[in-house]
């Protein structure tokens, strides 16, 4: 570890979860993904303890923030509830799997998901309001149509829901990421509920930050009990990423987006490598 | 069940017709106060959590500047017997410790709430899918216990 005092830890530990939940939250990425390579690369904590602390911190920042847009009626919560099925399926998945599976690897894949969650930070992939979108039969079943109040267009929006098998089967990888790496992987949430099922792109954040937070329940029970959430470690990753993207929350609407992303796209791009370059090495007995 | 899809079909097509909506009016007042509930809950784990957190924190330091031997940091209780019996001995650890089991439970209270507000509704479909999302949970946490 960098230092042999744990009070140093403590705040350090503290104040880099703080920069991250709060740098997080402005990209739209998430701190938490970001705190198991700065705990990795820059305080030497093993990778199943990092990822036993991020788990923790998706649990709180999703909460805090999902308890924000419930509030706002943004949130599908039949759409939340009916692929939380398969997130926390491939959650349960991908905490077992992690078990197996060997550090290099973990450190490869994670490198991987960094790199595919930053691909939205470069370009939208979606469109903001899909157009001549019919129900499907799944849909028709799990009621999944529905409404929500749009800010900026100051109207109500009605939406339909189509291809729910093809969602529900990203969903189940989406989970299996989660468990397998502690991320909250809202970029592959969206993914499916955006791009396959095509919900209007605010109706999919939201809804897949309400699902986060039950998905990484599933695997943080078994990180736990497997001893890999080290409280001090788990605690100040937990209270800075929450206190930093709550703050985030605060000031974003007064930022430039594409400024931001200009400053935070190579930081997530230089992490996913050491990430990349991490595991490869270890891979080849360096 | 199909009477209430009807409801939100109305109220939504009233709402875009009438060109006036405000974001307050939306579906039928019985969803509004679910999401207030689950808003409610969400809010109240991550502050009660939060709170154990700081407060199991600041004992632990308290021990380790002032309290003569360090507590070794490698031994952490990590099940759920072992939090309880370390908080009747106020183990510092363990109320770290409890304060995430807290955050970890947050999203399975608001599952089980969401179950009897779908049983309130009389949304049957909705009672089952959420009920098997509160299994696959406690499925998730018996396996963790099985698997060293």
């Amino acid at each position: 570890m960098l230092t042999q005092s744990p009070l140093l830890f403590f705040f350090l530990v503290l104040l880099a979860s703080l920069l991250a939940g709060f740098g997080g939250s402005l990209i739209g990425l998430g701190g938490a993904i970001l705190m198991t390579p700065i705990l990795t690369i820059f305080f030497g904590v093993p990778i199943r303890l990092a990822i036993g602390a991020s788990v923790v911190s998706i649990i709180a920042t999703s909460s805090g923030a999902a308890a924000a847009y419930v509030r706002d009626h943004i949130t599908n919560l039949r759409v939340g509830m009916s692929m939380e099925v398969a997130t926390t399926l491939g959650a349960i998945g991908g905490a077992l799997l992690a078990a197996v599976t060997p550090t290099a690897a973990l450190y490869v894949i994670f490198g991987l998901a960094l790199a595919v969650s930053a691909l939205p930070l470069i370009r939208k992939f979606s469109e903001e309001l899909p157009q001549g979108v019919v129900n499907d039969r799944w849909a028709e079943r799990l009621r999944l149509a529905s409404s929500y109040p749009d800010q900026r267009l100051k109207r109500i929006v009605p939406y339909q829901v189509t291809r729910v098998p093809l969602g529900f089967a990203i969903m189940g990888l989406a989970g299996l990421l989660s468990g397998l790496l502690g991320i909250g992987s809202g970029v592959f949430k969206v993914l499916a509920m955006d791009t396959a099922m095509r919900l209007p792109l605010k109706v999919s954040t939201t809804t897949s930050n309400f699902m986060i937070g039950v998905t990484a329940a599933a695997s943080a029970g078994i990180y736990f009990q497997r001893g890999d959430i080290d409280p001090l470690i788990a605690t100040p990753v937990a209270l800075g990423v929450l206190a930093g993207a709550t703050l985030g929350a605060r000031v974003l609407p007064r930022l430039s987006n594409t400024a931001l992303r200009a400053i935070f796209l190579p930081v997530v791009a230089l992490i996913a490598l050491q990430m990349l370059y991490t595991g490869v090495s270890q891979l080849l007995g360096h | 069940m199909d009477e209430r899809l009807d409801d939100e079909r109305l109220d939504t097509e009233g709402q875009s017709t009438d060109g006036s909506a405000n974001g307050s009016m939306i579906g039928p007042q019985r969803d509004y106060q679910m999401d207030r509930i689950i808003s409610v809950v969400l809010r109240g784990g991550v502050l009660l959590s939060a709170g154990l957190l700081i407060f199991g924190a600041a004992l632990y330091f308290v021990r380790v500047l002032w309290g003569g031997a360090p507590p070794d940091p490698l031994v952490f209780p990590h099940s759920l017997g072992d939090v309880i019996s370390g908080l009747a001995h106020g183990d510092p650890l363990a109320i770290l410790a409890m304060g995430l089991i807290v955050l970890l439970l947050t999203p399975v209270a608001r599952v089980i709430i969401s179950i009897f507000a779908f049983a309130r509704e009389r949304d049957w479909l909705y009672v089952g899918i959420t009920t098997l999302v509160l299994l696959i949970l406690l499925v998730s946490f018996l396996l963790g216990r099985g698997g060293a």
